[in-house]
């Protein structure tokens, strides 16, 4: 009776420290689906930074379970932490996102204006600029010029329809940069004819 | 015994994202790995100190193991700032040359009066270059190595275009017949003692010769299509062939002009010939008032050629009613805007 007393104890004591030190695959798991729910929100073209931090933070997380797991006595109250900060990390960017991705849109979509106001600025001074035989080369060219960068400010609908508000934003700022350039030659041109300043 | 107030003050140096934000875990992942690990262990290692009663407290080891490993996160910090201004310093290499091609080759579509599509390939080209400058401002090198991919097929695109114009030029055909008829004019000029124009379209340039010597060189602006050989009225291309003054004009459109005898019977002869074949429109009309006029060489004619005000000064001085005037395509191709390109 003695005997099978000592025996329950050590299979009672075995079986503690077997559960006690089982992987905390409930917090890993709950860890790597608030990753990808936060960058499926869009965290992967709004918030690349953060994300990325939080999947480094899912790496070490994850390195330390498997440091852990190699173990005889396996302590994953570290890991477990790490994965309960990466969880309500990830949960908190989610509920930044909407107004992350609100102001990147507003922003892409100021710029795309900005853009579009260049590119009638620069084709309403083509349209009243002198077609003499001194300027007509140049505004021909600055026409063609203008053709391209308004097949360029197409592909900024194209970025806002797919969200890409900030892909959208940088070829807005190109595209602008590009418009107001023309319009400072056609203006040259202008001014050469007329040699009156614009 | 020591304080712990230098360890942590190590420790929140340490902790400090800036390797992270650097991109650390995408230059040097080794490296930053390695670090990640240390420092883990160093925070362990003042966790096991700090719950040691105040006397046995020993922050000695663990603040010189803070220390060295402060010490290689600044090198880590060092390598990724050097491999990210290596990357920045290729990158912005990259975009000079392409802001050099395309400079090229928009002089060269005002050269040959190209407007499109070429030009738009190139206003294309440039606002991709621009994007891909403002992706690299922020460091995201993917984004500005496709942006820089999609600017050179506009590249590409242009030159093609651009090159499909100037094939005729590079024909060994055609140039021997310009040079057999400049060299004609020029040693008529020679044994007449007489004045004659050659004017060469690649170049863009008049030449006046005297006595079979060059005497001034002036730039010359051309036809919408000037590198075009003219066959019919409205193809605003420049006739080439060997021609005479038939007439100067004092009072002109464009200041003062000098009107040649095109079509020839050459030029007429073409012009039947391309009829027939069904190269021209049954309408189709040949051309004809082919002048030499002011106006200035930045000229877009309708296939004159354009000069400066002073220049038909000079040219009114010296020319006369029957002198000769060469129009070639081009002499040689050194030096002109298809070696620009082709480099």
């Amino acid at each position: 009776m003695k005997g099978l007393a000592k025996y329950f104890i050590l299979v009672l004591a075995i079986a503690i420290i077997l559960t006690g030190c089982k992987q905390p695959t409930q917090a890993i798991d709950e860890a790597k689906a608030a990753v990808e729910d936060v960058a499926k929100a869009g965290a992967d073209k709004y918030a690349v930074d953060e994300l990325k931090k939080l999947n480094d933070d899912l790496t070490a997380a994850l390195d330390e379970v498997n440091a852990q797991d190699k173990k005889f006595f396996k302590k994953f109250g570290t890991a477990k932490e790490m994965l309960v900060k990466i969880k309500a990390d990830a949960e908190t960017l989610k509920a930044e996102l909407p107004q992350k991705i609100e102001t990147d849109k507003n922003n892409a979509i100021s710029l795309q204006t900005e853009a579009k106001a260049a590119i009638d600025e620069a084709k309403a001074l083509l349209e009243k600029a002198p077609k003499g035989k001194g300027t007509k080369k140049d505004i021909e060219a600055l026409k063609a010029d203008l053709a391209g960068v308004e097949a360029a400010f197409a592909e900024i609908q194209t970025a806002i329809d797919g969200q890409d508000y900030i892909v959208a934003a940088d070829k807005a700022k190109a595209v602008k940069d590009k418009a107001v350039a023309i319009s400072d030659q056609v203006k040259a041109a202008i001014e050469k004819v007329t040699g009156k300043k614009l | 015994m020591l304080g712990d107030a230098e360890p942590r003050r190590h420790l929140q140096r340490l902790k400090k994202p800036m390797l992270w934000k650097s991109g650390a875990s995408f230059y040097t992942p080794e490296d930053y790995r390695h670090y990640k690990n240390a420092l883990k262990e160093a925070e362990f290692k003042l966790k096991r100190e700090r719950v040691k009663f105040g006397w046995f407290r020993n922050y000695k080891f663990v603040q010189a193991e803070l220390r060295i490993l402060l010490e290689e996160g600044i090198e880590v910090l060092r390598r990724v700032e050097e491999q990210k201004a290596a990357r920045i310093k290729t990158f912005s290499g990259q975009l000079s040359e392409l802001r050099k091609r395309i400079e090229i080759l928009r002089r060269a579509t005002l050269s040959i009066n190209e407007s499109q599509p070429a030009r738009k390939s190139l206003a294309q080209a440039e606002v991709k270059v621009e994007e891909a400058m403002l992706w690299i401002e922020k460091d995201k090198f993917e984004i500005a190595a496709e942006n820089i991919a999609r600017a050179r097929a506009h590249i590409q695109q242009a030159e093609e275009t651009i090159l499909a114009i100037l094939n005729r030029y590079t024909d060994e055909k055609e140039l021997e017949k310009w040079r057999k008829w400049a060299e004609g004019t020029v040693s008529e000029s020679k044994k007449k003692g007489t004045v004659a124009i050659l004017v060469n379209k690649l170049e863009r340039k008049l030449t006046l010769y005297k006595r079979g010597e060059p005497i001034a060189s002036y730039e010359i602006g051309l036809g919408r299509y000037g590198l075009s050989d003219k066959l019919s009225a409205g193809d605003d291309a420049t006739p080439e062939g060997k021609y005479q003054i038939i007439k100067k004009i004092a009072k002109s459109r464009y200041y003062k002009a000098i009107l040649i005898n095109y079509p020839n019977a050459e030029d007429r002869k073409n012009f039947s010939l391309a009829k027939k074949q069904g190269l021209l429109p049954l309408e189709a009309v040949i051309g004809g008032l082919i002048e030499i006029h002011g106006g200035g060489k930045e000229s877009l004619t309708d296939g004159c050629i354009a000069v400066e005000d002073e220049v038909m000064d000079v040219l009114f001085r010296l020319v006369e009613v029957g002198t000769p005037v060469t129009i070639v395509g081009a002499l040689s191709l050194e030096k002109t805007i298809l070696t620009d390109i082709k480099k």
